[in-house]
């Protein structure tokens, strides 16, 4: 039976640098990502119709919120974004059925009343429709009720945490 | 009836029928509290109130205060001296210079994107709804507050809810 032959010491310690290097290389990144102080910021679209009482199955588990948000409508999930942001980044949600795109930039983490800044703006065909600043604590919510010409409703929710 | 209702009503008495205002303010501690916060006002108001002046020294009052208007202001005519007349030059030409800075630098600024923007804050343990029609823009802005059994921590629970939720999709 033959034993694998142990590497020679220079190559040794080579390897070890190479292997040091390469882990370094690895967490430093990492670690200077987890530093860089940022919010995950989540977006979505909701559509309400007045009167209603469907609710879409993929939004069961939340339904008893919406109903207390927005009582007497029926909901159906259009579009939901989140992603992990750091200041002046931002995150877009485009709801597909009505054309509308909703954004919200990242303005501060945590300012000095202890709320996150967002810029949030509501754009349809290029024109921006709505912008506003909106200051919220972390793990709250802001909602734009946009009325569409139908009667029907598009709710965009924003919150960061 | 609502809280909202009920706190117009305090403050502006004569819309809302009394016995279910009575009805709701029994079964509202909040608009029991404000209720309250309206009377202390208005004893103080009524304790402290200046007296209402005499028909005839408002007659009075306004008849001066008419002749005032009505009579030509005539200011003096004062000639300014040598050394006045080049201050108020240099102060009419800095004035234009500041004007004309000011003005080009508006002008050179980028135009903003956006035309107005708002500014909303979320008070803690509320969700704020910002209603937007077509043509109006925004209509109304809503803070929906905890309902009656609830604290400020179940609304925050609830928005943790939908938003936790909804960082766990897309939902395909």
């Amino acid at each position: 039976m033959s034993r694998p032959i142990p590497p020679q010491p220079p190559f040794r310690r080579a390897l070890v640098v190479a292997l040091g290097l390469l882990l370094t290389g690895m967490t430093l990144p990492a670690l200077a990502w987890q530093a860089v102080p940022g919010r995950q910021v989540t977006l979505f679209g909701i559509h309400a119709v007045p009167g209603g009482n469907a609710v879409d199955p993929k939004l069961k588990k939340i339904e008893p919120q919406l109903k207390k948000l927005f009582p007497g409508h029926s909901f159906k999930l259009v579009k939901t974004e989140s992603k992990r942001l750091t200041v002046g980044r931002s995150v877009t949600c485009t709801m597909d059925t009505t054309g509308f795109i909703a954004g919200a930039e990242l303005i501060n983490v945590l300012d000095g009343d202890g709320n996150v800044q967002f810029k949030f703006a509501l754009e349809l065909n290029g024109q921006t429709e709505f912008a506003t600043l909106v200051r919220t604590p972390p793990n709250q919510l802001f909602f734009c009720d946009k009325m569409l010409p139908d009667g029907s409703r598009l709710l965009i929710g924003l919150g960061g945490r | 009836m609502r809280c909202d209702e009920v706190m117009r009503e305090l403050s502006a008495p004569g819309g809302l029928d009394e016995s279910s205002l009575a009805e709701h303010l029994s079964a509202c501690p909040r608009c029991m509290a404000w209720s309250a916060q309206v009377d202390k006002l208005n004893r103080v108001w009524n304790a402290t109130r200046p007296e209402e002046p005499s028909s005839s020294a408002f007659d009075t009052m306004w008849a001066k205060t008419e002749a005032m208007v009505s009579e030509p202001e005539i200011l003096p005519f004062v000639s300014a001296s040598g050394w006045k007349r080049w201050g108020l030059a240099l102060v009419t030409v800095a004035q234009a210079a500041v004007i004309l800075i000011a003005g080009m630098y508006g002008l050179s600024r980028p135009t903003p994107a956006i035309a107005s923007m708002h500014d909303y804050r979320v008070e803690e343990g509320t969700t704020l709804v910002v209603r937007l029609d077509g043509s109006r823009g925004v209509i109304s802005a809503i803070e929906v507050r905890p309902q009656r059994g609830e604290s400020d921590t179940d609304m925050v629970a609830a928005d943790l809810d939908v938003l936790n939720y909804m960082e766990s999709g897309p939902f395909e």
